[in-house]
C-alpha cells in the first residue's frame, strides 16, 4: 500500500513549541490548507491551540 | 449529522456541539478525554432523536478518536538514509524523559453555519456546509481562544473534518517526537511527519456508516523523519515516542469519550 501513496499531510516544527501542518500537499489534492498548532510549555504562551484541541475541533465540525 | 438528517428526511433545523477537554490516562500514556453535549434544534420524534444520537456516536472523527478506527503502518526514516517499518507496538515501551506533559483543560464549541449549506439545481443538498469552532484552553499566562473553520463545501474553502483530525494527529506526532527524541536541531534537523491516506468511500459512505452505527477502519501510512542514525536514535526510542503521543494513543486505543448527551431544544 505505502509504495503507491503520496503524502496528503505533512507536519514539521517551526520552533520548539509550534508546528506547521499542511493538508493537501500534493498537486491535484484539495487544499493546501495550513494548520498551526502549539505545544503547552513552561516558557512562552502558545500561539495556536494544541493538536488535541484541533482534533476535537474536527470532531465538533 | 446534517447529512444523516437530510438523508433520513429528518427536519433538523440547527445543531450545536460543546466539548469539555481534560487530561486523562489513555492506554499507557497521558492523553485526553472529552465530555460531549450535542443540542439538536427541530421538531424531532424520539426515533429521529435516537437515529441522530447514534450518528453522533459513530461520526467519522469520533470513530478515529474514540473507537480506535485507524489501521496505522509506521515507517521511520533517519536523516542518515536508513528506513525501518514498524507494524507492531512494543509490549514494554521504555519511558522517555519528558513523557507525560499535561494537556490543559478547556472547551471546544462548534456552531453550524446554516447558510453555507449548498443545493444542486434539482434542490438536493450537495454539500452539508461548514461549522465555526471556538477553541478555548489555558495558556501559560492567560486563557486563550482561537477559531477554526471546517466542513464540506464545493469550493473547498476549508478542510473537511477527517483531514483536519489527521492533520491534528500529524501535528501531535511531530510535537511529541520533537519533545522526546534526543535532537540537536542545528546539527541534525528536527523531526517531520507525513501521512498518506488512501481515498475512502466518501461522505456518503461515512454518513451511512454513522447512521447505522458501523465502525469503518481507515488505513494510514505515517512516515516519520527523525534526526541522526539508527545508532544515535534507536528504533525502540522512536517507537516509545510514537506510542507516548496523546493523539496516537487515542487513534489506537479509542476511549476518549468520557460522557455524552444529546438534547433536543
Amino acid at each position: 500500500m505505502s509504495r503507491q501513496l503520496q503524502p496528503n499531510i505533512t507536519s514539521t516544527m517551526i520552533n520548539p513549541h509550534t508546528s506547521l501542518t499542511v493538508i493537501g500537499v500534493a498537486v491535484g489534492q484539495r487544499g493546501p490548507w495550513p494548520v498551526v498548532s502549539g505545544a503547552p510549555n513552561s516558557t512562552v504562551d502558545m500561539v495556536a491551540p494544541p493538536p488535541e484541541y484541533l482534533a476535537v475541533a474536527a470532531w465538533a465540525a | 449529522m446534517v447529512g444523516v438528517a437530510y438523508r433520513g428526511s429528518i427536519s433538523l433545523e440547527d445543531i450545536q456541539v460543546d466539548f469539555q477537554v481534560e487530561a486523562m490516562e489513555l492506554g499507557h500514556t497521558l492523553g485526553f478525554g472529552v465530555r460531549e453535549r450535542v443540542i439538536l434544534k427541530g421538531q424531532l420524534s424520539e426515533t429521529e432523536r435516537v437515529r441522530l444520537e447514534r450518528a453522533a456516536r459513530f461520526c467519522p472523527v469520533g470513530q478515529v478518536l474514540n473507537k480506535g478506527a485507524l489501521a496505522i503502518e509506521d515507517q521511520v526514516h533517519w536523516n542518515s538514509g536508513e528506513v525501518s517499518r514498524v507494524s507492531r507496538p512494543l509490549e514494554q515501551p521504555p519511558t522517555l524523559p519528558g513523557t507525560g506533559t499535561l494537556i490543559p483543560s478547556g472547551s471546544v464549541r462548534g456552531r453550524y453555519l446554516l447558510d453555507t449549506k449548498e443545493y444542486d439545481e434539482d434542490g438536493r443538498m450537495a454539500h452539508e456546509g461548514e461549522a465555526k469552532v471556538y477553541v478555548t484552553c489555558e495558556n501559560l499566562t492567560r486563557s486563550s481562544t482561537w477559531t477554526a473553520l471546517a466542513g464540506h463545501s464545493s469550493q473547498g474553502f476549508v478542510p473537511s473534518p477527517i483531514p483536519l483530525v489527521h492533520a491534528a494527529w500529524a501535528a501531535s506526532t511531530a510535537t511529541t517526537l520533537n519533545r522526546l527524541l534526543p535532537c540537536d536541531i542545528e546539527a541534525a534537523g528536527n523531526s517531520t511527519v507525513e501521512l498518506s491516506i488512501p481515498a475512502s468511500g466518501g461522505r456518503g459512505d461515512s454518513q451511512s456508516n454513522a447512521a447505522q452505527g458501523i465502525v469503518a477502519p481507515r488505513q494510514v501510512v505515517r512516515r516519520v523523519k527523525v534526526p541522526g542514525t539508527p545508532e544515535t536514535t534507536p528504533i525502540e526510542v522512536v517507537q516509545a515516542a510514537l506510542w507516548a503521543d496523546p493523539i496516537s494513543a487515542a487513534c489506537i486505543h479509542g476511549g476518549t469519550l468520557i460522557e455524552d448527551e444529546v438534547l433536543v431544544a
